[in-house]
């Protein structure tokens, strides 16, 4: 076999930004009913990006300000 | 510890050969699953603890996970991509044993071959758009009164909402444009500022799919629809057709 011809569907050494594959993967594919069913309606790329500053800025180690997962313990 | 569970990442028009080699989730291997017809499933096992119902809900909060598994997943379907006619799967789709899967393919047979004939030789392209920053202040001098700081400061908000309806038309335009060379066109949902880290507001998140056939003509025509505007424009693809594989959600 030759090689594919317009092999590079995203320009190569170009990082895909990882907000626009979210756009697409959170928003977008066949939604089939595995035998595992999530939601992905409900993913706020907001909530988790703040949840993630909570958790990096937190004291390392003691989890302080999460309850563990990653989440705030005060969330709501 | 769960026993691994199988993970659906798309589903292609034929066999695809040579996987040899092909990686996906938890740098697992990527494995061809076929029902009665001629569909051809990409998958592969992942770990029941990191995938499991309870698992995924918590997992997707998780921004670390939640990007690396995305890179994981795209990078299988993009390498597909190339290969073959490809429907993506939406993320996360995971069955418990392959036989759901050949199951999944022999009753979806019909639902695949229609997307199958509307995604072939077409590719999704992404144009974002972003007013401009707002222009800083040209008096720096101090209002003289109360009066005359509220005169000003209702002056800056009337420029602001008349710059605001100024770009929200041109993306208005932009849209139209990119979906009059295109076989469709859908609006993601607009990514606010903490997201995009650009001064600009975002106006527009729109994704396209193009023949490719059109693909120059379409790229020239969102040149010429950019070239003079005021509103910072990027496009990004081609994609494989993520956006257009489903329904609308």
């Amino acid at each position: 076999m030759s090689e594919p011809q317009e092999a590079t569907l995203l320009p190569a050494g170009r990082e895909i930004a990882l907000v626009d594959l979210l756009d697409r993967l959170l928003a977008g594919g066949v939604v089939l009913a595995g035998d595992v069913t999530i939601s992905l309606a409900g993913v706020d790329l907001i909530r988790i990006s703040l949840r993630a500053l909570v958790v990096s800025i937190a004291p390392a180690g003691d989890g302080a300000g999460t309850d563990g997962t990653g989440r705030p313990t005060d969330d709501r | 510890m769960a026993s691994d569970l199988v993970y659906v990442y798309a589903v292609a028009e034929a066999p695809v050969p040579d996987l040899d080699g092909l990686t996906g989730i938890a740098g697992r291997p990527v494995h061809a699953i076929t029902g009665d017809g001629a569909h051809w499933a990409a998958a592969g096992q992942v770990p029941g603890d990191e995938f499991g119902e309870s698992a995924l809900v918590s997992n997707l909060e998780d921004l670390t996970w939640l990007a690396r598994t995305a890179r994981e997943h795209h990078g299988v379907v993009d390498e597909l991509g190339h290969r073959s006619v490809l429907v993506p799967l939406a993320l996360a789709t995971v069955y418990h044993h392959e036989d759901g899967v050949r199951a999944m393919l022999t009753d979806r047979a019909d639902s695949f071959t229609g997307l199958f004939d509307r995604l072939r030789g077409r590719a999704e392209w992404g144009v974002k758009a972003f007013a401009g920053a707002p222009q800083p202040q040209a008096r720096a001098d101090r209002p003289s009164s109360g009066a005359d700081y509220l005169r000003r400061r209702r002056a800056a908000l009337s420029n602001a909402a008349r710059d605001d309806d100024a770009a929200s038309a041109a993306a208005e335009e932009l849209h139209r444009v990119a979906c009059d060379l295109a076989v469709a066109g859908r609006r993601h949902r607009l990514h606010a500022a903490e997201l995009t880290g650009r001064p600009g507001t975002m106006v527009l998140n729109g994704a396209y799919l193009v023949e490719e056939a059109d693909r120059d003509g379409w790229c020239a025509a969102i040149d010429a629809a950019i070239t003079g505007s005021t509103l910072t424009v990027e496009v990004t693809g081609p994609w494989v057709p993520y956006s257009f594989a489903g329904d609308e959600r």
